[in-house]
């Protein structure tokens, strides 16, 4: 039994040190032992004995000594076992040789340095610790690293670089030398450098990024390929670079080089071509390949390229829709324009539906501050973004046309069958209506649009009130107050028009009257001044003079606070009339009526004797009389002798050769001595009857007006709370808060400025003119 | 003596123990009272006062004895008015914190460390990674699922089972006679009858695994029966109990006391294992001859897998030397407590090798006596008794040490690098106080604590002059022991630069100042003072007498204080 012959050892009793220590007969069986390790020949080793032996060269104080000692001899056991292996640079082309060299190396090397530290764990503990020194597993390490890798470093690195390079050539995403790597890599993780880094963070990775950095570099010439060659090829380099790298790298690694592909493909290579592979893959509504693009980098920048890329396709297309000008009719184009335009949005809208951007911090987001956008709003986003872009590019006119659209689609609801059609129309033209820059026109055509159609009754009521619910819902409650209000004065002269039926129905007789009494504010009609209404003054037909009477009276004692007003210039008369031929019914002006009515008693008139039974201003007679007897669908009167001109000597006789194909003839008028060329039916008063080009000036003065008053509001919103602000930060203040209205631009704002200085609202700062300050 | 009569003085003993535990807990002496708790006290009792150990502790602010207190099972139970009391009078808020996470309703998850250990040793099976557990493993049960036919298998160490069930006993004792026949070695077959669920916690139990939270009530009679069956002291009563408890508070209660209670009988039963099995069963030179006749060998009823060697030289009268030496049989399992033993078969040298092929050799020749069980030497020490309080130690805690056997101890645990072992010497040397300096003097202590870094040793010694520095500076003898203290106390500061004081002075005159109730600003006071009577009542007079004298002891000696 081997057992039982051991060497026996007292330990000290309470006296220091031995006094048969002898230090050199226990560092040889120490020594021995390590030999021992080192050829793997451990069985006969006693840990017993070895303990002991450190034990008490401790306690003799000669730990210093030891640690010494061992610290030499693990460096000869270190260089001996690199010298002894045989491998040879002449017989290794790659490195792999050398590689796998040293991975066994360092394998071995670490099993027995865990066996020299297990024999010296007494050591460690009384005398490292305390002393704060490198524990003898640690301090091997160190040996190892001094004496195999610093002075080998260049071969390693370029060994594993040339390994890996090589694997990335043949394109082997799992290489027979995964493994080594592996093992060289953990020993690079282990083995520390300077500092709390290890020799893999100093000397290895900053390495292995450059060169992969380089190799990529040179790989592909973007010039060479097709741009979408080149996204296929850089798809799969990185993808099997990922591949490889997880084979022998951390995560931690394998994300910084895919960071450097993303810099060296992705961001140098693909980047160079991004726009025109973006731009292809929506012209062929490629969604795949968009998808792709956009998930080929998580880099956000690399991201917002791709947005922004898909931005300015969308853009670049919108701005190929032509307004065309050639159409005879405005509303014609205005429509075809936005039919164009819906048709895009539509397109976009299905395409981009399909599509995950992620949840990228695009722009709209950031402002939002909101995390949890749903990716089809964000879509949306971008399809707004650039919508709005482009209706504001033509600011006035989209507003406007947007508004033609919708008045033709309501007005063709006549047939009621046709309402379904329209709302769905109406419907799908609702998301322009936030993009629209210049809400303030859109609402003020809108406006006068929506008057026209309720007071000659164009349109069905419910549909409006539907329509203003739809602007209510997107543009907020703010915006339609006006719109509600013409809407309950119809309801409102509805329920007024019945009662007075019912209540004068002999002083009717045969006519029908439709009394409107429309709120002043409501409605678009800025100038009809009381001296207005009073030059449109006349002398009505006995009949109607009796109703209006009649109304007034009634009017008054249901509301009798209330001011009513004759606008006569807005009203419609409707007259059937059997000409020689055909039977018409006749719509026209009331002034117009009121000429055509005297014919009822005279067979012929000079302009004198209607201007003595109307009290019709000469000019405005003479514009009557010319629609009435000169335009081409509607001569309903005659005069000799015949010219084109109109003289005080010429008689005037209804013309009963007339006749036209309906039975509905409006009678227009004409605006100026010139026939209206537009020809557009719009039988009112002339104030509203050419909003083509002479109310287009008026709304725009009237716009103009609005603004003021809301910019000056604006401005005094803002520099109220701050007292004192320079003027571009006012100005930048004012145009956001503005922005749902209308586009603020610098002239407007000066104008109101000065307005607001003038009237001591303000004042500019006596030193430094940029500043302003609001008065108290 | 009969028996009740030795119950009584280990009573009695106990009392003692844990009046001097309740001021550990007073004064915030962490080891000592790691040491009392080890000696097995009701740690949940009170004094006469009605004091509980924690409520002492943390009425005091002691933060460290709070801690150990609820590690070893102190109960802090918020609902019940001791727990209530604690929490109340906790001295700072962090211990008031730490007594609040420890409420009782948590998980009854305390140990000793001594269960610690012997749980890992069937728990941490999966998790260890050198396979030394389950090397350590000496018997198997094999189960019969009776749906599938598929064989399960758990592994154990006998001697726990002997030692923690005596229906065990009698069971492995039947196997080892059939197996000098039987092939099946080690592997022991269990009737399908018994549940395997129910034997899985009834070994956990032996285990000391705390599995009283986690039985299911469906088990609850099955394991009444088979805790009765394996004799198993108390768990019967218990499960009977709380099978009709609904309140978890009340129940987890209970599961505490009855925990305590449990880990108490297992200390007992380790202990009567030891003495009996181990202690007393030790082995000598001509047991182990291989030319003794098979049936003359002694049997291996302590189911021992490795022999501790201790020898120490008799001295005859004449020159000749001679040597007695003693081998008792012990279990890796619990040796490797020590970080020493679990190195020494953790690595590849002989002593694992040696170790797995008994093994190996033990299954395959049916062998069962000590003769092959390989060998562990402690260095030579005098006394057996060393020896013996080390096993006691590791196998349950127990820290009873001698002073007499205080310095072998101490570096005995300094060899076997248990800190915990090394506390408690310690401890016990400056317990003992007088007596062990009437037989060693003050310095040997000093230097055994440099020698085996226990700081708390040089504080006891500085402590000691202080309180006598007449004494130690009059006297001639000592006055030089004291000197060549100091100076090798100065010569350690070379090894250590950062501090530049000599520690052994600064500590005396710290307990200069402790001696008289002092503090160093109030020195400063009283040096304008001029009244005669207060200086003498306050006692700075005798402090500066004392230090004076110091310093004159210091001014003889050629460094730089």
């Amino acid at each position: 039994m081997s057992n039982l012959i051991r060497p026996k050892i007292r330990i000290p009793q309470r006296t220091l040190g031995q006094p048969n220590f002898n230090f050199n007969e226990l560092w040889e069986k120490i020594t021995y032992a390590i030999d021992k390790i080192y050829e793997r020949d451990t069985h006969d080793l006693s840990f017993e004995v070895l303990y002991q032996s450190v034990y008490i060269i401790v306690l003799n104080r000669k730990s210093k000594d030891l640690y010494d000692k061992l610290t030499e001899y693990i460096t000869l056991k270190i260089k001996s076992s690199f010298q002894c292996e045989e491998w040879s640079a002449s017989s290794d082309n790659d490195g792999s040789v050398f590689l796998s060299f040293i991975s066994n190396l360092w394998t071995e090397q670490c099993r027995c340095f865990k066996l020299v530290s297990d024999i010296m764990l007494y050591l460690d503990k009384i005398y490292c610790k305390p002393n704060r020194i490198l524990s003898v597993y640690d301090q091997c390490l160190e040996l190892f690293k001094l004496h195999i890798l610093i002075p080998n470093s260049d071969t390693l690195n370029r060994a594993m670089l040339s390994t890996i390079n090589s694997s990335r050539e043949s394109n082997t995403e799992v290489s027979p030398l995964a493994s080594i790597w592996s093992s060289i890599v953990a020993m690079m993780q282990t083995v520390m450098a300077e500092g709390k880094y290890t020799y893999f963070d100093t000397y290895f990775e900053p390495f292995l990024l450059k060169e992969t950095e380089e190799f990529y570099q040179n790989l592909i010439d973007v010039d060479q390929f097709s741009p979408l060659d080149c996204l296929e090829m850089v798809k799969s380099l990185k993808e099997s670079e990922y591949k490889r790298d997880l084979t022998f790298l951390d995560t931690d690694s394998t994300s910084k080089i895919t960071s450097v592909l993303e810099e060296v493909l992705i961001w140098d290579k693909i980047g160079k071509i991004i726009i025109v592979l973006t731009h292809q893959a929506l012209k062929n509504d490629d969604i795949h390949l968009l998808q792709e693009l956009f998930d080929l980098s998580l880099d956000t920048n690399y991201k917002n390229n791709v947005l922004t890329s898909v931005k300015s396709y969308i853009f670049e297309d919108l701005s190929a829709i032509h307004y065309n000008e050639s159409l005879r009719k405005k509303s014609l184009m205005a429509i075809s324009w936005v039919n164009s335009i819906l048709q895009k949005y539509d397109y976009y809208e299905t395409l981009l539906k399909t599509i995950d951007f992620g949840i990228t911090t695009t722009q709209s987001e950031e402002e939002n501050g909101n995390k949890d956008v749903d990716p089809h709003d964000l879509n949306k986003n971008i399809l707004d973004e650039q919508f709005s872009l482009y209706l504001s590019k033509s600011g006035k006119q989209s507003a406007e046309s947007v508004c033609f659209y919708i008045d033709t689609k309501l007005k063709s609801t006549s047939d009621r069958s046709k309402i379904s059609n329209a709302k769905k129309d109406v419907d799908n033209c609702v998301k322009l209506f936030k993009l629209l820059s210049e809400k303030d026109i859109f609402e003020n055509v809108y406006r006068q649009q929506l008057s026209r159609r309720l007071l000659h009754q164009k349109s069905s009521i419910e549909l409006e009130r539907w329509c203003v619910r739809k602007v209510k819902e997107e543009m907020g409650v703010f915006f339609t107050s006006k719109l509600d209000g013409m809407l309950r004065d119809m309801s409102k002269s509805m329920e007024l028009s019945k009662a007075f039926a019912a209540g004068y129905s002999d002083t009717l007789g045969d006519i029908n009257f439709v009394p409107q009494i429309l709120t002043i504010t409501s409605w678009p009609f800025q100038n009809f001044t009381d001296e207005e209404l009073a030059k449109n003054e006349v002398i009505l037909p006995s009949k109607l003079e009796q109703i209006k009477l009649d109304f007034e009276l009634f009017y008054q004692k249901k509301y009798n606070e209330r001011n009513l007003k004759w606008a006569n210039p807005l009203s419609l008369v409707e007259i059937g009339h059997q000409f020689n031929k055909t039977y018409h019914e006749l719509s026209m002006s009331m002034i117009t009526a009121v000429i055509f009515l005297l014919f009822e008693e005279h067979s012929q008139l000079t302009i004198e004797m209607i201007e003595e039974k109307t009290n019709i201003t000469r000019d405005e007679l003479l514009r009557q009389l010319l629609s009435m007897v000169l335009s081409p669908k509607s001569r309903i009167l005659s005069k000799k002798p015949m010219s084109k001109s109109i003289s005080s000597s010429d008689i005037f006789s209804i013309n009963e050769s007339f006749s036209a194909p309906t039975l509905k003839v409006k009678v227009l008028t004409a605006s100026a001595v010139v026939p209206n060329p537009t020809g557009t039916s719009t039988p009112m008063g002339t104030r509203i009857s050419d909003i083509s080009e002479d109310s287009m000036t008026s709304n725009g003065l009237s716009i103009k007006r609005e603004r003021l008053v809301q910019i000056n509001a604006s401005i005094v919103r803002m520099l109220k709370p701050e007292r004192t602000l320079t003027r571009n930060k006012l100005f930048e203040k004012v145009k956001s808060n503005l922005k749902d209205r209308f586009t603020l631009i610098q002239e407007d704002f000066t104008t109101s400025v000065n307005d607001l200085i003038e009237r001591e609202y303000l004042q500019r700062d006596i030193e430094d003119s940029s500043i302003l300050h609001y008065i108290t | 003596m009969t028996i009740m009569d030795a119950k009584d003085v280990d009573e009695l003993q106990l009392d003692r123990y844990f009046d001097e535990l309740c001021y550990a807990c007073r004064t915030g002496d962490v080891e000592n009272a790691d040491r009392l708790i080890s000696t097995g006290v009701k740690i949940n009792a009170v004094d006469r006062f009605d004091n509980s150990p924690l409520f002492l502790a943390s009425l005091c602010g002691h933060e460290n004895v709070v801690k150990l207190l609820l590690e070893r099972g102190a109960i802090c139970d918020r609902d019940r008015y001791e727990g209530a009391r604690c929490i109340y009078g906790a001295l700072t808020d962090s211990i008031r914190d730490i007594l609040l996470a420890f409420d009782v309703s948590k998980a009854v998850d305390v140990n000793q460390p001594f269960g610690t250990h012997i749980s890992s040793l069937l728990k941490d099976i999966d998790i260890d990674q050198d396979g030394l557990l389950k090397l350590t493993h000496d018997v198997i049960f094999q189960f019969t699922n009776s749906y599938n036919k598929d064989l399960t298998y758990i592994s154990a160490n006998k001697f726990l089972l002997v030692a923690r069930s005596s229906f065990m006993e009698k069971q492995l004792n039947g196997t080892d006679c059939e197996d000098d026949n039987n092939e099946n070695n080690g592997i022991i077959t269990l009737p399908e009858t018994i549940n395997q669920a129910c034997f899985e916690i009834i070994l956990k139990f032996i285990y000391l695994i705390p599995v009283l939270h986690e039985i299911n009530p469906n088990n609850f009679n099955d394991l009444i029966k088979l805790s009765n069956l394996f004799h198993i002291e108390l768990l019967p009563e218990f499960l009977m109990k709380v099978q009709h408890m609904t309140d978890p508070t009340e129940k987890s209660t209970l599961m505490t006391e009855y925990q305590y209670e449990f880990t108490k009988i297992a200390r007992r039963q380790l202990d009567l294992f030891v003495e009996n099995r181990i202690l007393r069963n030790y082995l000598v030179e001509d047991d182990l001859s291989e030319k003794l006749p098979k049936l003359k060998r002694r049997r291996n009823s302590t189911y021992s897998d490795v022999l501790v060697r201790a020898s120490r030289a008799i001295i005859n009268e004449g020159e000749e030397q001679n040597e007695e030496t003693r081998f008792y049989p012990c279990h890796l399992a619990m040796l490797f407590r020590a970080d020493y033993f679990k190195l020494m078969f953790l690595t590849p040298f002989q002593e694992r090798t040696g170790y797995e092929m008994n093994k190996t050799r033990k299954t395959s020749n049916n062998t069962y006596g000590f003769e092959s069980l390989p060998i562990i030497s402690f260095p030579k020490v005098c006394k057996f008794e060393v020896i013996e309080i080390i096993i006691r130690y590791l196998y349950y805690d127990n820290t009873t040490i001698p002073w007499e056997f205080a310095i072998d101890i101490l570096l005995m645990a300094d060899y076997l690098l248990s800190d915990r072992l090394k506390t408690m010497a310690a401890t016990s040397i400056i317990q003992s106080g007088e007596e062990f300096l009437s037989h060693y003097s003050i310095f040997e202590v000093l230097y055994i604590g440099w020698e085996t870094r226990v700081e708390k040793l040089e504080q006891y010694t500085a402590k000691v002059i202080a309180q006598n520095i007449e004494q130690y500076c009059n006297d001639d003898k000592n006055r030089l022991q004291l000197k060549d203290a100091i100076k090798k106390s100065s010569e350690r500061i070379s090894e250590r630069q950062e501090i530049d004081t000599i520690e052994l002075v600064d500590d005396i005159k710290y307990y200069l100042l402790e001696k008289y109730g002092l503090e160093a600003d109030d020195v400063e006071i009283f040096m304008e003072e001029n009244d005669p009577g207060l200086l003498e009542a306050s006692g700075v007079l005798a402090y500066q007498t004392d230090l004076d004298l110091f310093n004159e002891l210091l001014k003889g000696l050629e460094i730089d204080v």
